[in-house]
């Protein structure tokens, strides 16, 4: 239980180290599946075998090891490899919240860690790629464990900027992957809907598997605000006076709508859709990702 | 539409541009936020902002009309017709039920029920056509609509001032009559312009519209206390006479007393519920300036023991005490004044009266809660002839002064001289005792010089004219001429006293010479025969007590034992009461109804007539007795003499003392009498009047309490009359009325009762202005002010 704590963005925000924070989630996430319909999962390793030369060191089991006087490596369920792409929206868009502990781009930077951990821990080759109007930065997936502290490294340097251009950067990243890919976008998706969804399903056309993780502010979701407010879009820099109570209403509705409109078209074409807010605990997008990675392998 | 705090609904104004001021100037500041989502904003952005604006249109409409309503409500509206306000009342229920009906469709319709708001709002509907279907019942079943009309519209008002003695009742250093004035002063300044007022005061007055209001002002100020004592329903009989001529549409009459029982005494209800009940629209209020508990000393009427007294006679004056209140001690002064000519006479317009007095007396007696003490005076001191004033005076503080004196007059004159005559088988003690007892002829105190003399000497006696009183007891038959010098004598003013008994009698029948025309005259009408009865079952059985006669009989009706004192045979007469030449009347009657006494006016004197004699003392020999009245202690036959022979011998003694209101009324022979006088009423402002006199002096108008003095000139000597008028003791009594029996009078719903100005204007809009609106606001408000809740709720739901 005390692992479990370390989903919940509140608490993670207090952990400055990025690849420590990875670490916890993942570790708070496995800790709850052991209790969970979801025991021996692809995760878990299903039997020891006996050591051979080239295996990595940190898979001998020292406890078998204590026994038998014998190295045995763990050996896991699935052995299939999948690449996986950890595709990061760098729009300032992505830097708000209204009041909570991470906005979208740190939620979604500590997911992307989160998932990357685990990638690497189950030896899948994992890369990083982050656009905002184009294609920004792009890390080679490999399954070493140094891929982890480069992809970290990496992660803990971005910031937010810029306008989104979500077709122009995905039909780049369309014409960059050569291997049938898991492709997991991390996105606040505010952008024309047509757009992107026509940028998706050419990324799904080109065979790869697609994970959306559709990160919004929790004010985003709920619109807690009341009174009047002069509203900017801080990519646009367009301006709006509303009065919140008369808008609430209608924004929500419409906000469920976008989401529910995304999630159908992305269930029409086979992508994988995951509506999230920042006060959401993380185990819900890395469940996901488990899921997706089952039904691969 | 009048409105009762016109300034409020100002304020209300206002007060409504707070609502606007906050709504357009003070919109609060936008705060700046960044927010990526703004495209879902921007999308609705148009028709959201339109609806907010609508909303907040909407929400500004429902606080301004709540501010509105409260403002109209705290004006206090009203309207004058009762049909129109009865419409108005079915408009703003049926505004208000639309409104509320309109939310209870919206929350049935709603997605999330809220069944108690709906069961509220329900409710709220049910309430408001209930309310609706009775005002529009009252607009079906109307029937004074017609008559109302506009507010402003001019009224004919009568306002009935109660100015009877009672009202002169201090409390709070105000006489009720002042407090009767102000409210009635504010009534008349509550009137529409071009009303026309009649102020009619209880005092016979003939009732009439006022030029103007300023003019009906004026006439209220100048309003006096009246002993007259015409009562309220008599004035109001009066007044409704004249006000059913008045033009206006709109009639009030406002009855202005102190409740008191006296002011509605001695009336039939009938004629005056059924000329209200002619014209229902006349609005009739009382407003009741009286006090509920009053607390008061009073005298009650003076009794002398005689009006007119000898040079050396002794005067005992006899009254009560009166408390209405907690117990209490008071001093009664007695006193007689001294003349002092030529007082009365009047200098710089006031009349002055002598001032000094004889020695007087003083009783100081401690009188118990509610009760009366009797009070004793007597005066002895030898008096020079002529007319005496005399007062008695309750000392000290009194709310209602008014009771606290009382007056009399006496006169002071030589001894009168009467004749007793009988036939020779009549004894004539008991007359001779009663005029002249031998010990006071003695002392030389006796009012009478008695003679006595046989009838048969009588018939040829010729100097009748020296006696003031001739006493005829049971007498024979005597021839016409006897019966003619008889009318001469008391036609120049003699009193006759004829008490028939058995020697009239012929056989069983009347002797002929009783029923002679020149008798008839005489004895009031034909002897017939003499009524008998073996039984001992006819007493006399007096009914009225009015008379002099009955002075000594009046304040001890209950104690006079009549029907201990049978009368077994009597003489039949049917009294002429028509004849216009001789006023007859019958005094007192046996219980068989036959006249017993009758009294006759014949020129300047009276004669009296008894049909039973009063001379048959116990038993009598060879014949059966008339009548046992002389037998025994002869109570009713001593007082029944006692009164007569002073109503005889005195004549115009009884106007001596009389009531307010009553004519005084003495012989005036021009030989020794000024035919002319100056009055001088209790009234010392009022200047003397001039009163002509003849044979007789009669004045009638005594509408004071107090001494009359009257002053004329004869053989160039001054000569001094008079007499004193005194309040009847019901006059001053403050018993309240009880209201049912007001209810009697007025009928039951017909009127209302106030005793506050306040109560009166709230009355007086009711009835004047038809409906006031403050109820119908109110729920107004309520419903306004659940809406705006309901509305701001769902507009700003978290």
């Amino acid at each position: 239980m005390s692992v479990e704590k370390y989903l919940k963005p509140s608490v993670i925000n207090q952990i400055k180290r990025l690849d420590l924070r990875a670490q916890f989630v993942v570790k708070g996430f496995l800790h709850g599946l052991h209790a969970s319909p979801f025991h021996g999962f692809s995760v878990e390793f299903s039997e020891h075998r006996k050591y051979s030369h080239g295996d990595d060191l940190k898979d001998i089991d020292w406890q078998v090891y204590a026994k038998t006087d014998k190295y045995y490596v763990k050996k896991f369920e699935s052995e299939t490899n999948i690449t996986g792409y950890l595709v990061m929206d760098l729009s300032k868009s992505m830097g708000y919240t209204y009041e909570q502990e991470l906005n979208k781009f740190d939620y979604a930077i500590c997911l992307a860690a989160a998932l990357a951990y685990l990638m690497v821990m189950q030896q899948d080759p994992v890369g990083l790629i982050t656009f905002n109007d184009k294609i920004r930065q792009s890390l080679a997936p490999k399954s070493k464990r140094t891929q982890l502290g480069n992809l970290l490294s990496l992660l803990s340097k971005l910031e937010p900027s810029g306008t989104t251009d979500f077709q122009h950067s995905i039909g780049q990243l369309s014409a960059m992957l050569k291997t049938r890919s898991l492709v997991m976008i991390f996105s606040d998706f505010l952008v024309d809907e047509e757009q992107t969804l026509s940028a998706l399903y050419r990324l799904r056309h080109g065979g790869h598997d697609v994970i959306l993780f559709h990160v919004l502010d929790e004010a985003e979701v709920s619109f807690p605000f009341r009174g009047v407010f002069n509203m900017r879009d801080p990519e646009t820099n367009e301006e709006l006076k509303i009065d919140a109570d008369g808008y609430r209403k209608e924004y929500t509705e419409q906000i469920e709508e976008f989401r529910e409109s995304l999630a159908r078209q992305c269930r029409k074409s086979g992508i994988d859709y995951v509506p999230l807010d920042t006060s959401m605990q993380f185990d819900r997008a890395l469940l996901e990702y488990l899921l997706t990675r089952r039904a691969r392998g | 539409m009048t409105w009762a705090n016109l300034g409020i609904l100002g304020l209300g104004g206002i007060l409504l541009t707070v609502p606007i001021i906050l709504h357009f100037l003070m919109r609060p500041k936008p705060k700046d936020i960044v927010f990526p989502a703004m495209r879902f904003l921007q999308q609705r952005s148009q028709s959201t902002s339109s609806r907010m604006r609508m909303r907040h249109v909407l929400l500004l409409l429902m606080r301004c009309l709540l501010i509105g309503l409260l403002a109209l409500a705290l004006a206090g509206p009203s309207v004058a017709s009762g049909d129109f306000a009865n419409w108005l009342i079915l408009g703003g229920i049926g505004t208000s039920g639309i409104l509320v009906g309109a939310i209870l469709l919206l929350a049935f319709f709603r997605k999330n029920k809220n069944w108690i708001l709906i069961g509220i709002l329900g409710a709220l509907l049910v309430g408001h056509l209930a309310w609706g279907g009775w005002a529009a019942t009252k607009i079906l079943t109307s029937e004074t609509a017609q008559l109302l009309g506009d507010d402003q519209a001019p009224v004919a008002a009568l306002i009935v001032v109660d100015t009877s003695p009672r009202m002169d009742y201090k409390q709070e250093n105000k006489s009720r009559l002042e407090a009767a004035k102000e409210a009635g002063d504010w009534l008349i300044s509550q009137f529409p312009g071009e009303s026309q007022v009649c102020v009619l005061p209880t005092n016979n007055d003939r009732p009439f519209f006022s030029v103007d209001v300023a003019a009906a002002k004026r006439r209220l100020e100048t309003l006096e206390v009246d002993f007259s004592g015409a009562t309220i329903p008599a004035t109001l009989l009066d007044g409704l006479e004249m006000l059913g001529k008045a033009q206006q549409e709109r009639k009030e009459i406002y009855l202005i007393t102190d409740l008191t029982r006296e002011s509605w005494a001695d009336e039939n209800p009938r004629a005056l519920i059924k000329q209200l009940e002619k014209d229902p629209s006349i609005s009739l209020f009382v407003f009741d300036v009286g006090v509920e508990f009053a607390t008061n000393f009073g005298l009650t009427q003076v009794n002398l023991s005689d009006a007119e007294i000898s040079q050396n006679g002794t005067l005992a004056i006899s009254a009560e005490i009166q408390r209405q209140g907690g117990a209490a001690q008071r001093t009664v002064k007695m006193s007689i004044e001294k003349p002092e000519p030529p007082r009365p006479v009047v200098r710089d317009n006031k009349s002055l009266f002598p001032e000094t007095v004889f020695d007087g007396q003083d009783i100081t007696k401690d009188i118990r809660e509610n009760s009366s003490v009797p009070l004793k005076f007597t005066f002895s001191q030898p008096l020079p002839r002529g007319i005496y004033h005399g007062k008695i005076e309750i000392e000290g503080q009194d709310a209602l002064a008014i009771d606290d004196q009382r007056y009399f007059t006496i006169r002071v004159g030589g001894v009168k001289r009467t004749l007793v005559v009988h036939p020779e088988n009549v004894n004539p003690r008991l007359m001779e005792a009663l005029l002249a007892p031998r010990a006071k002829v003695e002392a030389g105190t006796s009012k009478y010089e008695n003679e006595t003399m046989l009838q048969e000497k009588f018939v040829d006696s010729q100097a009748l004219n020296e006696y003031d009183a001739i006493f005829l007891l049971d007498p024979e038959p005597m021839g016409d001429e006897g019966w003619r010098k008889l009318e001469n004598y008391v036609q120049a003013g003699g009193g006759l006293g004829v008490f028939l008994g058995h020697n009239a009698a012929d056989g069983p029948l009347a002797d002929s010479s009783f029923q002679t025309q020149s008798a008839q005259r005489i004895l009031t009408g034909s002897l017939e025969q003499p009524w008998f009865t073996e039984e001992s079952d006819l007493f006399l059985s007096p009914h009225e007590y009015s008379h002099p006669i009955f002075d000594l009989i009046r304040d001890k009706e209950t104690d006079v034992p009549w029907n201990r004192y049978p009368v077994f045979t009597h003489w039949g007469i049917e009294p002429d009461e028509n004849s216009e030449e001789l006023p007859t009347q019958t005094l007192l009657r046996f219980g068989n109804r036959e006249p017993a006494v009758i009294e006759r006016n014949i020129g300047a004197g009276r004669v009296i007539v008894m049909t039973t004699p009063v001379t048959e003392y116990g038993y009598v020999e060879d014949r059966q007795s008339w009548n046992t009245l002389t037998s025994g202690s002869m109570i009713p036959a001593y007082y029944l003499l006692r009164g007569a022979i002073p109503f005889l011998v005195q004549r115009d003694v009884a106007s001596l003392n009389i009531r307010v209101g009553q004519s005084a009324s003495f012989e005036n022979d021009p030989r020794d009498y000024p035919e002319i006088y100056q009055v001088f009423s209790p009234e010392a402002k009022k200047p003397p009047s001039i009163l002509n006199a003849d044979k007789k002096l009669l004045y009638r108008f005594t509408d004071y309490p107090g001494h009359y003095r009257l002053k004329g000139v004869v053989n160039e000597q001054v000569l001094l009359r008079g007499f004193s008028a005194n309040l009847d003791q019901a006059t001053t009594d403050l018993t309240r009325i009880e209201l049912d029996r007001l209810d009697q009078f007025l009928g039951a719903e017909r009127y209302q009762l106030a005793r506050q100005k306040n109560e009166i204007q709230r009355q007086q809009g009711k009835t004047r202005r038809g409906q006031e609106f403050y109820p119908l606001l109110l729920m107004m408000m309520m419903v306004v002010m659940a809406v705006e809740y309901l509305m701001s709720n769902r507009f700003y739901k978290s």
